[in-house]
């Protein structure tokens, strides 16, 4: 009924914050083939955020990559949730530790208010993981998923 | 030793999340009477129908009676339960019914394939027009038959929500909200009278404004207990006779701040 007054998530970053984002996920992108994305929405309804965050990566098709290496970073800005989803290839690759280290380090940098800073950061970090286990192949490589930060409602 | 004992209990917390779902049957059916509610002929029935409509549309529908949630959140029941068995073939289209007797909660989980044609109105609305009150008479066959007819009208962008009304017109309940809202509006006017110089008017108001909103959004949002659509895109896989493909292998981590 309010939706008109409802704030955008993409009002909970201001245009630099989005910059160094995206640069963020470009400069993770090089020398990698994987593919991270980053998506904001307001409200994460399920009690298990990875669900929510599976359930974008599909419908985003982050699975159509090659070697299974897609990896989105989700948050939910209004009920401060986070999740970080990684397909089979990465996912088993990097391990589980991996994972929780990454959204420990959000949450700290969230904490602090550094939204921006927090996703570039691990967005850094997934990038390097995906260069130690997805090495740049230049005859074969190409960026398989836009790099810009995906806004929900 | 606290380390050991985390490392225990991070365990425990895992094969707890593992445990969420309900067992895939084998051979796979879609109609699975878990907790003996129905007899067998009425299951029979049911199941005929929904192979019907898999086969006819490839919407599919699967429902599960459980005898209880052993203590899990339907929500995450329901999800899990979609995402283990496959429900919905490889467009997503899949509809899971879950029934759980002894905490007497229904969820309707929609695979995101279906989501545009059963969003969560709907969802709620063939729950408390078709489930809800046939249940409580007892005639849950009736009641999961229609609740089975609704959703696939629903997918195929036929079902128009009932919503019950009453023969005086308005509901005590919208009556209710009508002088909740008047009361409101009333106490907006009278506080931003009382203000001072403009600019205080102006602030005042825009914060009771925003006071007020947040209320119509919290009595808009209210009356939902154990309801809801949502969903979750079901795994690929081919037509009836089993469900898709199963777990895709990924996984993440998630948390809050």
């Amino acid at each position: 009924m309010l939706n008109f007054l409802k704030k955008k998530p993409e009002s909970f970053f201001s245009t630099e914050e989005k910059q160094t984002i995206v640069h963020a996920i470009q400069q993770a992108e090089t020398n990698t083939n994987g593919e991270i994305r980053v998506y904001i929405e307001n409200r994460c309804k399920h009690t298990n955020t990875v669900f929510r965050a599976e359930k974008i990566f599909r419908k985003l098709n982050m699975y159509n990559t090659e070697n299974r290496n897609g990896v989105l970073v989700y948050m939910a800005v209004k009920d401060k949730k986070l999740a970080v989803y990684g397909d089979k290839g990465i996912y088993e690759k990097a391990g589980i530790e991996f994972w929780e280290e990454s959204v420990q380090q959000m949450i700290q940098h969230f904490n602090k208010n550094n939204f921006s800073k927090g996703i570039a950061e691990v967005v850094l970090k997934i990038g390097d993981a995906l260069k130690q286990h997805f090495p740049y192949n230049k005859d074969t490589d190409i960026n398989e998923l836009p790099d810009d930060i995906v806004f929900g409602k | 030793m606290k380390y050991f004992l985390s490392i225990l209990f991070l365990f425990f917390t895992v094969f707890a999340v593992a445990q969420k779902s309900i067992p895939k049957p084998n051979p796979p059916r879609l109609v699975n009477d878990l907790a003996h509610l129905l007899n067998n002929s009425e299951v029979e029935q049911l199941e005929r129908k929904l192979v019907a409509l898999d086969d006819s549309t490839s919407n599919q529908i699967a429902v599960i009676i459980a005898p209880s949630l052993h203590g899990e959140i339907i929500e995450d029941v329901a999800v899990n339960t979609f995402r283990e068995w496959g429900i919905g073939s490889k467009n997503n289209n899949g509809v899971l019914l879950l029934i759980a007797l002894e905490e007497k909660k229904i969820r309707i989980e929609v695979g995101y394939g279906l989501e545009g044609a059963i969003p969560d109105v709907v969802a709620k609305d063939i729950i408390e027009n078709d489930l809800t009150p046939a249940f409580k008479q007892g005639t849950y066959f009736v009641g999961i038959s229609k609740a089975v007819d609704d959703i696939s009208k629903a997918a195929v962008g036929e079902y128009k929500i009932k919503r019950k009304k009453s023969n005086n017109g308005t509901s005590g309940k919208s009556l209710i909200i009508f002088f909740i809202i008047l009361f409101i509006v009333l106490m907006i006017v009278a506080n931003s009278g009382r203000g001072g110089g403009g600019n205080v008017i102006n602030r005042g108001g825009s914060s009771n404004l925003a006071n007020t909103l947040f209320w119509l959004s919290i009595l808009n949002s209210g009356n939902r207990s154990d309801s809801g659509g949502g969903g979750f895109g079901g795994f690929g896989g081919g037509g009836f006779g089993g469900f898709g493909g199963g777990s895709s292998g990924g996984g993440g981590a998630s948390g809050g701040w």
